[in-house]
């Protein structure tokens, strides 16, 4: 603390010398300053700030009760004491009432006069000091505010942990927030680019596995050339803090003059990245200012964990989700077929599915839900309804009864709703099972526009309900869509207008050859370019009616599209008023055709098998294509099964190539028949 | 099982039937055959499977009996396969000859009875 410095007032000359000299000799420590006037002493006061001024009460001109007002509005804190005459106490008293400090009666007795100016002064630096550290703690209280509001907002990115991305930027304006600085932020990507950057190992890190971003975005630009990326590389794979007080830079491409980079170390020791900031002032990253640098990078370290771990997260829901799609739609003479699948945003994903799957009996089922909730859990629960749900089907129970399966699943609390569809083809009708789901819509060739209305609650609320099936006819060539509401439903809007904006579109683009464009066009139009606030499933069936002339299909070869040729031949030859014996015969005909290419095509991935039928005056041809090796039928099995074609059709020919196998068949129909009663 | 066909398994004066209703191909055939070859007693004339309410059977529903009835004939146990005369897919049978290598009744009454009179 300096000395501290004290004015004594006083027209009577000699009392000034006694007053300092006393000083001088009991408190060598203060510096005395003398004014001989009021007007005098205030010119001084006015620059100088005493510890404490001492005046007598008589004076000439300014006495010292109008000196005290006159100190009180300049340096309102300065202690003033008055010297007053003897018996002078009312105006001693006054003096205090104006503000003086203490008053010392003539006589003066020295040791009160410097105990009362000791005290004086001990009182002004006390006050001094307090005000100092009030400054400094208001000083302190805003950059704090500052600070916690740069550190609130990486605090905020960690709830929200959108992305990596987000949360790198996040990090990098929280810098510039704390320290006015440019400030860049790097993160190591795993190899395969995903955020599992055990990289901390890895010390030479290549370029290309770092993820950068700067605040003020265009800084990078002027950074590159102090090599900020070879820097965020040593500072995380090394693990250490970097810092420069002072750095030459030609005042041209940068005007960064210090810089502090941190490593961002996971929460589990692994180095994650790297913060690194910059200021165009020399000696701008005190030591103090560290452990905000310090603050920050763990809160980024943290909230990359949370963005890594939502990512994986993210990817294990969407692979899930994706899993329990159907790989492929099946292929249905007559039925054409598209689906979608629209992940919502990170954290809104998983629930929606939709499948389809051919059933015995010449019958489609097609299945649209929604598993309320998200991520895992709700994932977890889709897949057991999937599987459940095909399970019931595929043993042949009505929607009814696999509806009610279901219900008495899911009985967790876990809500899901769900439409189970079934199209039986031959008959043109539509069997279904609405639980609580957007009813689906039907719009026939002529432009007719019907919801599929009634349907139960959905599964997993309240007491428990009987399910009811609906029945409605179907028009050949109509299209049925059904949709989860990610598609529909946008907040803050009745339901109404989304199921209106839908049927406008269908009204208007309905007709589209290709369902896939149909997809497209519903998704701009009814999404309307606003961002997917959940996921959206479509599934969309066109049913028309068979070609009399012909049918083509282009099957998969495997087991499971003998059925469906079956099917499809047996729904085209009715078309063709052909015989339940001339449908048996050449069906199981073009199935042994089917079963030779299926087997031709054995350990080849992703083999077709294309199968045409025509009718040419009375005379059906089925020509059977594959992609496999040549093989003349082999084993006693095959050998059969060509026994069969021959037995059953007309003609039977077979040619093969390196590019595959023909099987081509022809019969008329109603051709007369002579069938020997084998005995047995 | 998978496909279109549902299996049903019940005796008869100690005789296992197994009846399939539905269709035989490719796609169950394999798991078909599991299943029949799992209800082959020891202590059995033999066994039936009864086609009756089968809609559909190609070479691969024949192959399956074919070695069905091989494997019995090893154990000296006999197949009787029911086709009823007025079935559909006994053309199958008739088009490959197989009626002259297995034999064919028209129920699983005539088909005990036969049994019956071999014991």
């Amino acid at each position: 603390m300096p000395a501290p410095e004290i004015l004594i007032v006083d027209d009577d000359r000699a009392l000034l010398d006694a007053l300092s000299e006393t000083l001088r000799l009991r408190m060598p420590d203060v510096a005395v300053d003398v004014a001989e006037s009021g007007p005098l002493a205030l010119d001084r006061i006015k620059v100088a700030d005493y510890d404490a001024i001492v005046a007598d009460i008589r004076m000439p001109g300014m006495d010292g009760l109008a000196l005290v007002g006159e100190i009180r509005v300049l340096r309102p804190d300065t202690p003033t004491l008055l010297i007053t005459g003897h018996g002078e106490h009312d105006l001693a008293i006054e003096a205090l009432r104006r503000g003086a400090y203490d008053y010392i009666l003539k006589p003066i007795d020295r040791e009160y006069f410097v105990a009362s100016l000791r005290r004086a002064i001990k009182m002004y630096q006390l006050k001094r000091q307090v005000e100092e550290q009030r400054q400094a703690l208001e000083r302190h209280a805003s950059e704090l505010a500052e600070q916690v509001g740069a550190l609130t907002e990486v605090a905020a990115a960690i709830h929200e942990a959108r992305g990596i991305k987000d949360v790198m930027q996040s990090v990098a304006r929280a810098g510039t927030r704390l320290t006015g600085g440019v400030v860049v932020v790097g993160v190591l990507r795993g190899e395969d680019g995903s955020g599992s950057a055990n990289s901390a190992e890895d010390r030479s890190a290549p370029p290309d596995r770092w993820e950068v971003v700067s605040s003020p975005p265009e800084a990078m630009a002027h950074l590159e050339y102090l090599g900020v990326p070879t820097l965020l590389d040593v500072t995380a794979t090394g693990r250490r803090m970097t810092r420069a007080d002072e750095i030459e830079t030609d005042g041209h491409t940068s005007s960064v003059a210090s810089y502090l980079a941190v490593p961002i170390i996971s929460p589990r020791g692994h180095a994650r990245g790297a913060i690194w900031l910059g200021h165009h002032e020399a000696h701008r990253f005190s030591p103090s200012l560290q452990p905000q640098i310090e603050a920050l990078a763990r809160q980024a370290a943290i909230a990359l964990e949370n963005a890594l771990h939502n990512e994986r997260q993210r990817g294990i829901v969407e692979t899930l989700q994706r899993s329990l799609l159907p790989e492929r739609l099946p292929s249905i003479p007559g039925v054409t077929l598209a689906a979608r699948y629209l992940p919502g945003p990170p954290d809104a994903i998983g629930g929606d599915w939709y499948d389809v799957f051919s059933l015995p009996g010449g019958r489609l089922g097609l299945v649209m839900g929604d598993v309320a909730g998200r991520g895992v859990g709700a994932g977890a629960v889709m897949g057991q309804l999937r599987n459940a749900l095909r399970a019931y089907a595929m043993e042949g129970h009505p929607p009814e009864a696999v509806a009610g399966h279901l219900r008495d699943l899911v009985n967790n609390g876990t809500m899901a709703t769900l439409i189970y569809l079934v199209f039986e083809l031959g008959a043109w009708t539509l069997r279904y099972v609405n639980l609580g789901h957007l009813p689906p819509a039907v719009l026939t060739p002529t432009g007719v526009f019907t919801w599929l209305e009634g349907g139960s609650p959905p599964l997993g609320v309240g007491p428990p309900f009987l399910v009811t099936e609906q029945t409605v006819a179907l028009v050949p060539g109509s299209i049925v869509f059904l949709y989860t509401d990610g598609l529909i439903e946008v907040r803050g809007e009745p339901l109404d207008e989304g199921m209106s904006r839908l049927k406008a579109t269908l009204a208007q683009h309905g007709a589209a050859a290709d369902l896939e464009q149909l997809i497209d066009e519903t998704l701009a139009r009814v999404l309307e370019g606003r961002l997917q606030e959940d996921d959206v499933a479509l599934l969309v069936m066109r049913a028309a009616a068979l070609d009399p002339a012909g049918l083509g299909l282009r099957l998969p070869a495997i087991p499971s599209s003998l059925p469906v040729l079956r099917d499809g031949l047996r729904r085209w030859l009715k078309v063709l008023s052909a015989t339940a014996d001339e449908t048996f015969e050449i069906t199981v005909a073009a199935g042994e055709a089917l079963t030779n290419a299926i087997e031709h095509a054995y350990g080849l991935r992703d083999a077709v098998v294309e199968i045409t039928a025509r009718s040419i005056d009375g005379q059906i041809e089925i020509v059977v294509r594959d992609q496999g090796r040549w093989r003349s039928p082999r084993g006693e099995s095959r050998r059969r099964g060509l026994k069969v074609m021959e037995h059953f059709m007309d003609a039977v020919y077979l040619s093969g190539g390196s590019d595959g196998t023909t099987v081509r068949m022809r019969r008329a129909l109603r051709r007369k028949d002579i069938r020997l009663e084998v005995p047995r | 099982m998978r496909g279109g066909a549902q299996v049903r398994t019940y005796e008869q004066h100690g005789v296992p039937i197994v009846s399939v209703e539905g269709e035989i191909d490719l796609t169950n055939v394999e798991d078909l055959a599991a299943h029949v070859f799992a209800r082959v007693a020891d202590t059995s004339q033999g066994l039936i499977v009864d086609l009756s309410a089968t809609s559909y059977l190609d070479s691969a529903g024949l192959s399956l009996l074919l070695e069905l009835q091989e494997r019995l004939h090893l154990r000296q146990q006999m197949l009787r396969v029911i086709v009823p005369s007025s079935a559909i897919i006994r053309r199958v049978f008739e088009a490959t000859h197989i009626d002259t290598t297995i034999s064919l009744y028209r129920s699983v009454e005539e088909a005990l009875a036969h049994l019956n009179e071999m014991a």
